[in-house]
């Protein structure tokens, strides 16, 4: 027990609490959604086992299983792929019985082990762009497998990883740039072909060319970069007519609110309707009248926020982030502080995916991030992203165990 | 190390950020604007109206409006709980019982916070009742939609086809493609078939509600996109000869088209029905009515039914017989009847010794069932295939039929030369369309299979419009060939033994070919192809009348009454 770090358990165990009544409050008197809470608290207790487990193994076991389990995902979102049924227009789950998996989030967990366990290697060398390349195509493949599902917000997250990672591995921050540099191309350039303004595009090339005199690449390098600008900003336009119309609406709904009222928008307006109307202290506990009167779709899952805000109000909102914020900050300075250099990537990679699940989540309740269908870390119902996050927490503590170990 | 240390305050400090960010965005929305979405929650004030896009117009190739759009009011209740009293009274008012209302919005469940459409197309003493009883009727409310209007009434009905309201089944697959709950989409027909294009894209609404549903002030809107302008092959001078030529009377279909091109110019098909009344809330009764109507109206003869051809297929026997080489020199003259085997094969006239040419003209079965004697039927398959018969012709409307072309295969063990003999005047087994038959006399006339279309051009909304290319293939016969053939249907027409005088045009040469199809069920069909003018054809026709009898006397005088519009029209000036 002396080993236990209650700075991480601590927020953890509150946020399931507050997901709980969450789910419970969102799903009250709808005959549909009646298996939803006891399945939720199954999958707490499965995840509370699936914590201390993963908290026990010892890390030498952790570091051989690394590539096991990444080899293990890929096969399945591979599989998922090939033989997964449609729902909704997407190939996400496996059904198993009366239960679906999602690969998708597992292959979170395998992922920050696997990146680890390459980044922990003294021989890497970041200051050497040869060695960024490994960890962003392990990440990037991964990501890409999700995209086609499609799953634009798990695909996103999965490559928000490697970033975080790299940087506390010592990458350069002009590298960071360079290897941000496609995506903030792409966006601008969408951001061109759908508003028609041009000008995040020229500022963007404006640094771009900026940051690469100063820098001053290798002639190849440089040719191949702006080979790679130039690919995108022609593919671009032609991907978007590529897209899902409803993936189309969303993205268009981000750019411009407003936009569509009746897809995205809509829900977006009764989520922030719902938690803006929460005022100080929220309606009370089930006395939600937005969510409870099921205005805001995927209340128990995606908007889980939003029942928390409007009930809760504004101190049932900071209390979350105040958890987020502590459990974040604790696991980073254990990150700062454990001896082996595997666990201390491990319990990066899981602090920035929390971080940014729950920034991309919250916002997205609030109107200020685009609606992707991301889960809420340990609040939102469903049993693969429970699991996973459960299991880093286990990792974390896993780390606080073995902190003297090298 | 200090350069770590920096890492690590980078990396806490953007992640703590964030969340930081995520607590200021609440506070705003939650106080500084907490009392703004109060009130929203709290009296439910905003609503979401979608505005439906107007479906595009539907016009002919000259611009001549042939679908358009009219408004009309909807009445229409918000799915909020309802007093029994409001409900009573507008049942009584609408004369639509409270269980259909309630029925109706069990049913769109999926769609909350959308109005019940409770009337539409309101006539206007019902919508003046209601407006006097405005309070007593909280939650009620009107939409103004469009609704299909036609200005020509039936005028190719069967052409532009119908809307109607989508089942629950299709809605939910059309819902994610951005459709409206209680939106009209195609059912029939060019609307059917070009629905995305006519489709344009919905808009919303926010408005602020008071306490009784009625709108306060609008908070915003998206305006929705209308659909594309199609303009169709069809004239409209043309096909209202053609309607009045058909008559009313008959049954059965006619397609003239541009046989360089494919462009169908006419296209009638009887009985016929009214897309007026077929499009919008199909009361139960007039569907039913429709539905178990034996004559089938909805039914688009002219590219759904498939008939026997009769004699209007010889042509196709003649090329045949021209291309295996066969030779008529020691055929028997015509005496009435052929016999084959133990068989005896009739003809319907006496026409002594006659050529090819004559043999078309007169239609005379006797020398094409000595044609058959020497046939191969798979040969005689292919080049009926070759002109596009007993198979799909591509035409851009819902539904075609195939026809059948039947070949030694088909028949197996029944085969005997004799059933070719049958085959050859179009007899038997086989089943054409006309719109099968229009493309084929086109294509003896030019030599060249086309597919046919009615559309013509469409129009963006954005002012980009783009045409449909004309899509033509050689057909493989010697020209010589067909030169005879079409010298033939020339005498069948213009010739003083010919069979199709009756479509003769004043100073054009019509080429044609009539027949006679027979009917175990009945009477004759009727037929009539013909191509016009015979030197550098322009039009290309078919024509069938189901159970009338003979075809140059039924099918061939239609044909003629549109042949010469189109000529008179064209030597006005006319655009075709």
């Amino acid at each position: 027990m002396r080993d236990t770090e209650w700075g991480i358990l601590l927020p953890v165990l509150s946020l399931l609490v507050l997901g709980t009544l969450g789910v419970y409050s969102a799903t009250r008197g709808v005959e549909a959604l009646r298996h939803t809470l006891p399945q939720h608290i199954l999958f707490i207790c499965l995840g509370l086992g699936v914590m201390v487990s993963v908290s026990l193994i010892p890390p030498k076991v952790l570091y051989s299983l690394a590539c096991p389990l990444y080899l293990a995902s890929l096969i399945s979102l591979i599989a998922l792929l090939a033989l997964g049924t449609p729902v909704r227009g997407a190939v996400r789950w496996f059904s198993l019985g009366s239960f679906h998996v999602q690969p998708s989030e597992p292959a979170k967990f395998s992922l920050i082990l696997a990146l680890s366990r390459f980044l922990e290697d003294r021989r890497t060398d970041l200051r050497k762009v040869r060695w960024i390349i490994p960890p962003v195509s392990m990440a990037g493949l991964f990501s890409l497998l999700v995209l086609l599902e499609p799953d634009l917000g798990t695909a996103l997250s999965i490559a928000f990883l490697p970033v975080a990672m790299l940087w506390w591995a010592g990458m350069l921050p002009v590298h960071l740039f360079l290897l941000m540099s496609p995506v903030i191309n792409g966006l601008c350039v969408l951001i061109w072909v759908l508003t028609g303004n041009a000008l995040p595009w020229g500022a963007f090339l404006v640094v771009l060319t900026v940051v690469l005199l100063l820098y001053r690449p290798r002639f190849f390098h440089l040719i191949l970069w702006t080979a790679l600008h130039i690919g995108i900003a022609t593919a671009v336009p032609s991907l978007w007519e590529r897209l899902y119309d409803y993936q189309r609406r969303r993205i268009i709904a981000f750019l411009n609110p407003g936009s569509d009222p009746m897809g995205a928008g809509y829900q977006v307006l009764q989520s922030k309707v719902a938690i803006g109307s929460g005022g100080f202290w929220g309606k009370g506990f089930m006395k939600g009248t937005q969510t409870g009167l099921a205005f805001v779709p995927a209340r128990h899952t995606d908007f889980i926020s939003a029942v928390v805000g409007e009930e809760l109000g504004l101190f049932g909102m900071s209390l979350v982030l105040a958890l987020f914020g502590m459990l974040i900050w604790r696991s980073m300075n254990l990150a700062g502080s454990v001896r082996s250099r595997f666990l201390s990537f491990c319990i990066v990679g899981a602090a920035s995916l929390w971080a940014f699940q729950a920034t991309v989540n919250i916002g997205m309740a609030l109107g200020i991030m685009p609606v992707t269908g991301l889960p809420l870390p340990f609040l939102s119902y469903g049993g693969s992203s429970m699991l996973t996050h459960m299991a880093l927490v286990g990792l974390v503590l896993n780390a606080r165990l073995h902190r003297y170990e090298y | 190390m200090p350069e770590d240390r920096i890492r690590r305050n980078v990396l806490v400090g953007g992640m703590l950020g964030a969340l930081v960010l995520l607590w200021l965005r609440t506070f705003s929305l939650q106080i500084v604007h907490g009392d703004y979405y109060r009130r929203l929650s709290e009296e439910n004030r905003v609503r979401v109206e979608p505005i439906e896009a107007l479906r595009g117009l539907i016009l002919d190739r000259n611009g001549n409006v042939l679908v358009e759009n009219r408004p009309s009011y909807t009445v229409a209740v918000l799915p909020s709980p309802w007093l029994d009293s409001t409900l009573a009274l507008l049942s009584e008012l609408t004369g639509i019982s409270a269980e259909e209302i309630k029925r109706r919005a069990s049913a769109q469940r999926r769609w909350p916070r959308q109005p019940v459409k409770v009337k539409r197309d309101l006539p206007f003493p019902m919508l003046a009742s209601i407006e006097e009883r405005r309070y007593e009727l909280p939650g009620v409310i009107y939409q103004i939609e469009p609704r299909r209007s036609y200005p020509f009434g039936d005028l190719a009905a069967h052409v532009l086809g119908y809307v109607g309201e989508p089942t629950r089944r299709e809605f939910a697959r059309l819902a994610r493609e951005g459709y409206l709950y209680g939106e009209l989409v195609g059912r029939s027909g060019v609307e059917l078939y070009y629905e995305r294009l006519l489709h344009g894209r919905p808009g919303a609404r926010y408005v602020e509600v008071d306490a009784f549903g009625r709108e306060v002030r609008e908070l915003s809107r998206r305006d929705p996109a209308p659909g594309a302008k199609l303009y169709l092959t069809l004239d409209l001078r043309l096909q209202e000869v053609a309607e009045e030529a058909f008559g009313d009377g008959r049954t059965g279909a006619l397609v003239a088209l541009d046989p360089r091109n494919g462009e169908i110019l006419a296209m009638v098909s009887r009985p016929s029905f009214s897309p007026e009344l077929l499009s919008g809330v199909l009361s139960e009764d007039l569907w039913e009515r429709i539905r178990s109507d034996t004559t089938y109206p909805l039914l688009n003869r002219a590219v759904q039914s498939s008939y026997p051809p009769g004699s209007s297929l010889k042509p196709l026997t003649a090329i045949v017989g021209l291309v295996s080489g066969i030779d008529d020199e020691d055929f028997v003259p015509c005496c009435g009847s052929l016999r084959f085997g133990d068989r005896v094969f009739r003809c319907w006239g006496r026409h002594g010794r006659l050529d090819v040419i004559g043999a078309i003209a007169q239609s005379c079965d006797v020398y094409f069932y000595q044609m058959a004697e020497h046939m191969d039927v798979d040969i005689w398959a292919e080049y009926a295939e070759a002109l596009g018969l007993g198979r799909p012709t591509g035409v851009d409307l819902p539904g075609e039929e195939e026809g059948l072309i039947p070949s030694r295969e088909y028949y197996g063990k029944e085969w005997a030369q004799g059933i070719m003999l049958n085959l050859a005047i179009g007899q038997g087994e086989i089943l054409v369309t006309p719109i099968q038959m229009a493309r084929y006399v086109g294509a003896i006339a030019t030599g060249r299979l086309v597919r046919p279309h009615v559309l013509l051009r469409v129009e963006e909304p954005d002012g980009r419009s783009f045409s449909v290319e004309p899509e033509v293939e050689e057909v493989p016969i010697p020209p010589d060939v067909l030169s005879v053939v079409r010298k033939g249907m020339l005498e069948a027409v213009e010739g003083e033994e010919g069979t199709g005088r009756a479509a003769r045009v004043p100073g054009v040469k019509v080429a044609g070919k009539t027949g006679t199809a027979q009917n175990p069920h009945g009477e004759h069909h009727a037929w009539f192809v013909a191509f016009a003018p015979y030197e550098d054809p322009t039009i290309a026709l078919a024509v069938v009348v189901e159970r009338a009898g003979c075809g140059g006397t039924v099918a061939a005088p239609i044909a003629g009454k549109v042949l010469s519009a189109y000529f008179s029209e064209m030597m006005a000036g006319g655009t075709p």
